[in-house]
């Protein structure tokens, strides 16, 4: 079974971008367009990994963070956060959320991969 | 809304109850106070997702500059405020456009992403040039996201700069590309095709995409053919749909420009994807070269379409059914024939009757004699229908026995056709005993299809039939033939006990119009029944007798049913019954006719066209119904018009 | 027959203005399809002349009623979309029923209950869990916009294919047959009441107060996303803190509210008031 990475953000471009990287590391994708529709696919299929952007309407990247962690089953989900924010304050409120990598926009296939591999390894 | 209730709304919003925040917050937008918004801005802040939606809710209601100059300092707060922030500017920043447009230049790169998002999506084009120029911007995000919004306003004007853009690193390289693709401005095409050589696979990728959006590169084409053979599969699909879309809205002649033995390969693996779109495309593929193969795969693929697709499968059997009948393979199309997918045999069944294939008339009449399902039986006797061989009328005519009403009403259709004399007579024999009216109708058109004397001997001999519906079927037929033979025992059914074969009677009769038939229908005038009045006044209403419209000025405009009133007030509007003008007034003015009908009359009065009634309808100008109102003003057009000599009735 | 696009595109603005329902082009075959038994019943020759009917006489508001009836589809049956039912069984209403501890009331609205096969599966549910031997107060408003369907609603009896995903000793427990039909015994009918209610006239669902539970399914899908908006909202203002919304299992939230919190439970979603 290939692995399979859910890509949230709200701008398709991105999502499609991602996707295409992920897929020479060697994942499938299921993509949403906010934190909400991520919990709906979430319900559906398991993955193995997450990467979401941070400014998204309805629920945000953080949110999403804080639910995931909220729930058992969720607490060992890798979760990459990718994001235009670069602050230090933006990427330590990332990780005390929980997640497990945090990236800024523009981000490269290399070094999207490198972190990949490392959390799903 | 008062100071002290202003304040009141203000202390709710105070409330420690989420519920009484968020109807407060609903009344704020709504109070035309302008002191509401700051604590409106502020509620942006709550942490109850409910008042946060009615505090948006409000502002996006008030709307205006004020609120879009609040909003924008928010855009660096924290992520749920912000992210609100923007929700909001989304609905309300096009009518603020001029607050908007200079911070697309602000200092920090966040907020300029967010107003150059922001634009993207408020659609309005003014903010074209401040777009374009954010494609210099120095921070390759905001320069990603101006590309984006320009192809989302379709920013023809904008492609030069776009195409100076493709030096730019792969992140922002792909927005354009995508922006690129949805103006679809061809000049774009010869810098899109260099990339095909020697993008990235992900670049690659978005420039297949984009160029299957342009209407014009037919140029495009034949490079995408060549990436075949190199690409995986996901590429491969992606490309199959481009060259497939590009060949169709070009008109292409695909066929000549690829060669079967690759190309087949190809089609029969885009036929076999999940992916609705790429099916298409295979399909389509097949019917583009009219290659037999195509039969084989496309049937295959159906069978498993039928259960996962379900309902949406409907696009892809039409799409087959296309390619069915280019691509041809008669052996295959009767191998499918005893397929266990019911709607891969209709399939079947139906193309081997569009394509009159002989052979295969014998296995669709065992289909008729013995397959289970009613859609496999209907098809298969309307493709014998379409084959036309005469010695399969046996076995149409004993699907006229067929449990099924579909079935039923096919055979006799298709024995319409056929106007075989030896289909009378089952005809005859299946229209007594049949239930359902839609079948009758089949049976009565396919019986008045052939002018036969012996149909028309049948139908009376059926005026006299037990049942009502039978007596009923044999007016109709016969009203549409008109025998003279039929007139005298049509008018002894006049007075048939069934007012539905009355009505049938009467509008059989009307179709004569002999003065000797008039009496009939006069007497349906008169009849219990509504249905059967309205029948005699749309009877009486094409007959020149004055007679007939004396008829119906007296009790086609008395009658006590709306609709044999209305349709009395039409037609003898049309035929100009001078001697109906007071009457017709009458129901103009009257205040308690339906609004309906006094139209109706109205417009009856504008066609007969008597200059006296002129000041009545003058006044219905301005009647308190807008209908009645308009009518009048259209008669009063007519009968001026009339005046000046012109018919504004030719 | 068939209507022009024109004619097609009035039909379509005012059912939708008068109830949210809206059609799309792709099914435009159906309004051909339906409207013409109303066009015989009320005499007219043409879809014109109906719409003008529609339109503008006085009569027209018994119309509306008719017209809905053969504008909405009823093709139901009972426990339909198990996964959803085993999330309302296993999770909702053992959280519904720690929540009203003190109360010991369940509130349910069924609110596009069509021929009301779904909110007699609802009590059943709540039959099969003895809530109502221990005292509790159940009440399940079950409502839709067709009058039609609403008078099947109260007939409460089911053929054999309405019947089909009923476990059988459900069957023998709830129901008793009659003239060939599987009849809702009365002890489950009593739990139930239905009312006409078109979920687009925002004031008369604003009165559907204290929710506990609000079931929608395949009623939304009808609607585009500014209409589901209005009555997902109304929704929400329907429920009591930290009630449940069940809407159909194809359908989602994600680009129409945030008040309400996506919850998983058997492979589906449900939605909690947040």
């Amino acid at each position: 079974m290939p692995k399979q990475v859910l890509i949230v953000d709200d701008c398709a471009v991105t999502r499609k971008l991602v996707a295409l990287y992920l897929k020479k590391a060697g994942f499938g994708s299921v993509q949403a367009e906010n934190g909400l529709e991520a919990l709906e696919k979430l319900a559906q299929e398991p993955v193995d990994l997450v990467v979401t952007d941070l400014n998204m309407p309805r629920m945000d990247g953080l949110a999403l963070t804080k639910s995931l962690r909220s729930e058992p089953q969720y607490a060992r989900l890798p979760i990459v956060m990718l994001t235009t924010e670069a602050e230090e304050t933006a990427r330590a409120t990332g990780l005390e959320a929980g997640v497990s990598a945090y990236l800024t926009k523009p981000v490269s296939q290399e070094r999207l991969d490198e972190v990949v591999q490392t959390l799903t390894a | 809304m008062s100071a002290t209730t202003f304040e009141a709304c203000l202390a709710r919003f105070r409330s420690s109850d989420p519920g009484v925040r968020r109807q407060a917050a609903e009344a704020l937008g709504e109070c035309n106070w302008p002191e509401a918004l700051p604590p409106l801005v502020e509620g942006l802040k709550d942490e109850n997702p409910g008042v946060q939606e009615a505090v948006m809710a409000a502002l996006i209601r008030i709307g205006g500059t004020h609120v879009v100059s609040s909003l924008v300092p928010l855009l660096r707060e924290d992520a749920s405020t912000r992210n609100l922030a923007v929700e909001v500017l989304e609905q309300t920043g096009g009518n603020a456009l001029e607050l908007l447009l200079p911070l697309v230049r602000h200092g920090d790169p966040h907020v300029r992403k967010f107003i150059v998002d922001i634009l993207g999506k408020v659609n309005d084009a003014r903010a074209i040039p401040a777009l374009t120029a954010a494609l210099q911007d120095r921070d390759t995000n905001v320069r990603g996201s101006a590309a984006e919004a320009l192809g989302k306003l379709g920013a023809r004007e904008a492609v030069p700069q776009l195409l100076r853009l493709l030096n730019d690193e792969e992140w922002v390289l792909f927005s354009v590309i995508e922006a690129l693709g949805r103006i679809a401005d061809s000049t774009a095409l010869p810098a899109l095709m260099a990339l095909l050589k020697d993008g990235s696979e992900a670049i690659r990728y978005a420039v297949i995409e984009a160029l299957g959006n342009f209407q014009d590169s037919a140029a495009c084409v034949k490079p995408m053919l060549d990436l075949l053979p190199s690409a995986d599969r996901d590429l491969r699909y992606l490309l199959t749909k481009n060259i497939i879309t590009l060949a169709g809205t070009n008109g292409l002649d695909l066929k000549s420009m690829v060669n079967p033995e690759w190309f087949v390969p190809v089609l029969e693996d885009a036929v076999q994807a999940d992916e609705e779109q790429v099916i298409l495309a295979g399909i389509r593929g097949f019917e583009m070269i009219e290659n037999p193969a195509g039969t084989v795969a496309i049937l295959v693929r159906l069978e498993g379409v039928a259960t996962t697709f379900q309902e949406q499968a409907g696009e892809i059997f039409e799409q087959a059914g296309r390619a069915l009948l280019r691509c041809a393979d008669v052996s295959a199309l009767l191998a499918a024939l005893t397929s266990p997918v019911e709607r891969v045999v209709s399939l079947a069944a139906e193309t081997l009757g569009k394509i009159r294939a002989r052979e295969a008339v014998q296995p669709l009449a065992q289909l008729i004699l013995r397959h289970g399902d009613r859609d496999v039986r209907r098809q298969a006797v309307e493709a014998l229908g379409r084959i036309g061989d005469p010695i399969t009328i046996r076995f149409v005519i004993s699907a006229l026995e067929d449990e099924n009403g579909h079935v039923r009403g096919a055979a006799a259709t298709v024995l319409g056709k056929w106007t075989n004399q030896s289909g009378i007579e089952p005809l005859c024999g299946r229209l007594i005993v049949e239930p359902y009216a839609d079948v009758r109708a089949a049976i009565v058109d396919a019986l008045c299809a052939d002018p036969h004397p012996l149909v028309s001997e049948r139908l009376i001999g059926l005026l006299g039939h037990q049942r009502e519906e039978v007596r009923e079927a044999a007016a109709r037929g016969l009203g549409r033939l008109r025998p003279p033979a039929a007139l005298s025992p049509l008018q002894d059914a006049a007075s048939d006990p069934s007012w539905l074969v009355r009505v049938a009677v009467v509008e059989a009769i009307g179709g004569y119009q002999f003065k000797s038939a008039l009496d009939a229908v006069l007497m349906g005038l008169s009849d219990d029944h509504e249905k059967v009045r309205l029948a005699a006044v749309l009877a009486l209403a094409g007959w020149n007798q004055p007679e007939a419209e004396e008829a119906l000025r007296i009790e086609g405009l008395s009658d006590q049913d709306l609709w044999v009133r209305y349709r009395a007030c039409e037609s003898l509007g049309a035929r100009r019954a001078a001697a109906a003008v007071p009457a017709l007034l009458d129901i103009a003015r009257g205040n308690r006719e339906p609004v309906m009908l006094r139209r109706i009359a109205v417009q009856a009065l504008g066609c007969i066209g008597d200059p006296s009634v002129k000041d009545t309808i003058r006044e219905l100008m301005w009647d308190h119904d807008p209908a009645v109102a308009a009518a009048a003003g259209d008669a009063l057009d007519a009968l001026q018009g009339g005046e000046e000599g012109a018919d504004p009735w030719k | 027959m068939e209507m022009t696009e024109q004619t097609f595109a009035s039909f379509r603005d005012l059912i939708y203005e008068k109830s949210g329902i809206y059609f799309p082009d792709n099914k435009k075959y159906l309004l051909d399809s339906r409207l013409t038994s109303r066009l015989t019943d009320r005499n007219c020759a043409t879809f014109e002349e109906y719409l003008a009917f529609l339109k503008t006489d006085g009569l027209r508001e018994k119309e509306f009623p008719a017209l809905f009836n053969v504008v909405t589809t009823n093709e139901t049956f009972l426990f339909r979309d198990l996964p959803q039912l085993q999330a309302f069984n296993d999770h909702i209403l053992p959280a519904v029923i720690k929540e009203n501890q003190e109360t010991k009331r369940v509130k349910i609205w069924s609110a596009a209950c069509s021929t009301g096969d779904e909110p007699y599966t609802l009590a059943i549910l709540l039959l099969e869990r003895g809530l109502d031997l221990s005292g509790w107060n159940l009440e399940i408003a079950a409502s839709d916009i067709s009058e039609a369907a609403l008078g099947s609603a109260r007939r409460a009896a089911y053929g054999t294919y309405a019947m089909r995903h009923v476990a059988p000793p459900l069957q023998s427990r709830y129901f008793m047959m009659e003239d060939g039909l599987h009849c809702v015994k009365p002890e489950v009918k009593r739990l139930v009441r239905f009312a006409h209610i078109n979920l687009f006239d925002t004031a008369r669902v604003k009165l559907m107060k204290g929710m506990d539970v609000i079931f929608c399914r395949n009623c939304l899908i009808y609607f585009d996303d500014k209409a589901k908006k209005r009555v997902v909202d109304s929704f929400y203002d329907c429920l009591n803190p930290r009630g449940y919304l069940v809407i159909g299992f194809s359908e989602s939230l994600h680009n129409v509210t945030r008040a309400f919190h996506p919850i998983s439970s058997h492979k589906t979603v449900v939605y909690q008031k947040v």
